[in-house]
């Protein structure tokens, strides 16, 4: 793997998967191609340590969450709301899910804080099972599941429109500083 | 399965991966095959996550992001091949310089053989030899037996073969005046010795042998005390060199055609 065709390879195979997974995670097309650029020059220089080939997607990904933690380390530009009051689904019928606009997603996602995107965007790429979402974030696979519904709940308010006198106060307010309560 | 169980399981399936065992999976669908309640929740979750998953994936991927990346790539291996071989021309620079210095230390810590206290030792060894009247009990006396010249130059040879060393001494001495071959003690180093008698009389000269591995060889001084003379002798061979220690003012009495057999076979 360490010749240049055996990188490209590793670039053809996974870097879309990579870059939707940035694009995620930061909200932006420029910042998902810096990360994407960074997680694979990462990758590069630690080739050696990736002795699974199978592993190879879990690798990378961890490496670019790692860069995309990084970056806004310091930053601190993401307002977040707090999930704490953020109640279970509630109950209405299937069949009048609305579409879901992208744009919509990606603000709903980006109010969430990190702990909560990173395992509801692996969730919804199907590809990471609960385990390997607990193994990427090095979290208890319980953990996992409660911020995810949490997660959850907190897009399907912003995404559903609330049926009449349903109660959405907790999470209506706008932007706060986000606290998982954990 | 309860409602309750139904709820908790119905939060491992998944759009396209269920995390359900196969038990838990045909469980649950028989829960929700007679629980409306449930199933109506199963169905809500699943056309909730499989429309939130489509839009969480349909992220457009930028043109020519692939061949940016190559090229990012590229640049990096370039970068780093570049920096491992800066790193191990440094540590290439970086041990010869330990190596030289590991040399340098090494050869300054050899010491120059103290010719002087060899000539005096042989003093003290002529003051004994003449006090015992060693003389009358060389072997022999007088002139050697020339077939024991020739056998004792042999075992020499052979001795300083074994040790790597050149098997011809520096001046043709003759092995019929042989009165041993052995180690010394030299400032605390193992030193090969050939020891001869005065064909005609109370005197003897030994050969030192020294190796540069253990003596530092450059400049070895000659020496004179009370009886004896220390010479040195460069040798052909690099890294050794020779000091004779002999009574008298020369080596004649202890050379071939001195008196002695003549020539023995080399």
């Amino acid at each position: 793997m360490g010749s240049a065709s055996g990188l490209h390879q590793l670039v053809d195979t996974h870097y879309q998967a990579l870059y939707r997974y940035a694009y995620r995670l930061s909200g932006t097309a420029a910042d998902a191609e810096d990360l994407t650029q960074e997680a694979f020059g990462k990758a590069l220089a630690r080739l050696p340590q990736l002795r699974d080939q199978e592993r190879a997607k879990a690798w990378l990904y961890r490496i670019l969450r790692n860069a995309y933690l990084h970056r806004v380390r310091d930053q601190k530009r993401h307002r977040v709301v707090p999930l704490d009051a953020v109640g279970d689904l509630p109950e209405r019928s299937a069949e009048e899910l609305p579409e879901i606009e992208p744009a919509r997603l990606q603000q709903a996602l980006n109010e969430l804080d990190e702990a909560f995107r990173t395992p509801i965007i692996l969730y919804y790429f199907d590809d990471f099972s609960y385990r390997d979402i607990a193994e990427q974030m090095n979290l208890p696979i319980g953990t996992v599941m409660s911020r995810l519904a949490r997660g959850k709940a907190y897009l399907r308010s912003r995404l559903v429109p609330p049926e009449p006198g349903e109660n959405v106060a907790a999470v209506g307010d706008g932007p706060r500083r986000a606290t998982d309560g954990m | 399965m309860e409602c309750k169980d139904a709820q908790f399981y119905l939060r491992f399936r998944r759009p396209r991966a269920d995390d359900l065992g196969p038990d838990e999976a045909v469980a649950l669908d028989r829960h929700l095959a007679t629980c409306p309640h449930c199933a109506a929740d199963a169905r809500l979750a699943s056309s909730f996550d499989a429309a939130v998953g489509i839009t969480m994936r349909a992220v457009p991927i930028p043109d020519g992001l692939r061949d940016k990346l190559v090229a990012s790539v590229s640049a990096h291996q370039g970068a780093l091949l570049r920096r491992k071989v800066y790193q191990a021309a440094s540590v290439a620079a970086s041990l010869l310089l330990a190596v030289g210095i590991g040399i340098g230390v090494f050869t300054a810590a050899r010491p120059l053989p103290d010719t002087l206290d060899l000539a005096m030792k042989g003093d003290t060894l002529a003051g004994n030899l003449m006090a015992d009247g060693q003389r009358v009990n060389w072997a022999g006396g007088g002139n050697p037996d020339p077939q024991a010249a020739q056998t004792n130059e042999a075992t020499v040879r052979a001795w300083l073969a074994a040790e790597h060393l050149p098997a011809d001494l520096p001046e043709p001495f003759d092995f019929g005046l042989l009165v041993s071959h052995h180690w010394e003690d030299v400032q605390g180093r193992k030193v090969p010795v050939v020891w001869f008698r005065e064909r005609n009389g109370p005197g003897f000269a030994k050969v030192y042998i020294f190796r540069s591995t253990q003596f530092n060889l450059k400049g070895v001084p000659e020496a004179q005390s009370s009886y004896c003379k220390a010479q040195p002798y460069p040798s052909r061979a690099p890294g050794v060199t020779y000091l004779v220690v002999f009574t008298g003012p020369e080596l004649a009495p202890f050379l071939r055609g001195q008196g002695g057999p003549i020539a023995l076979a080399g």
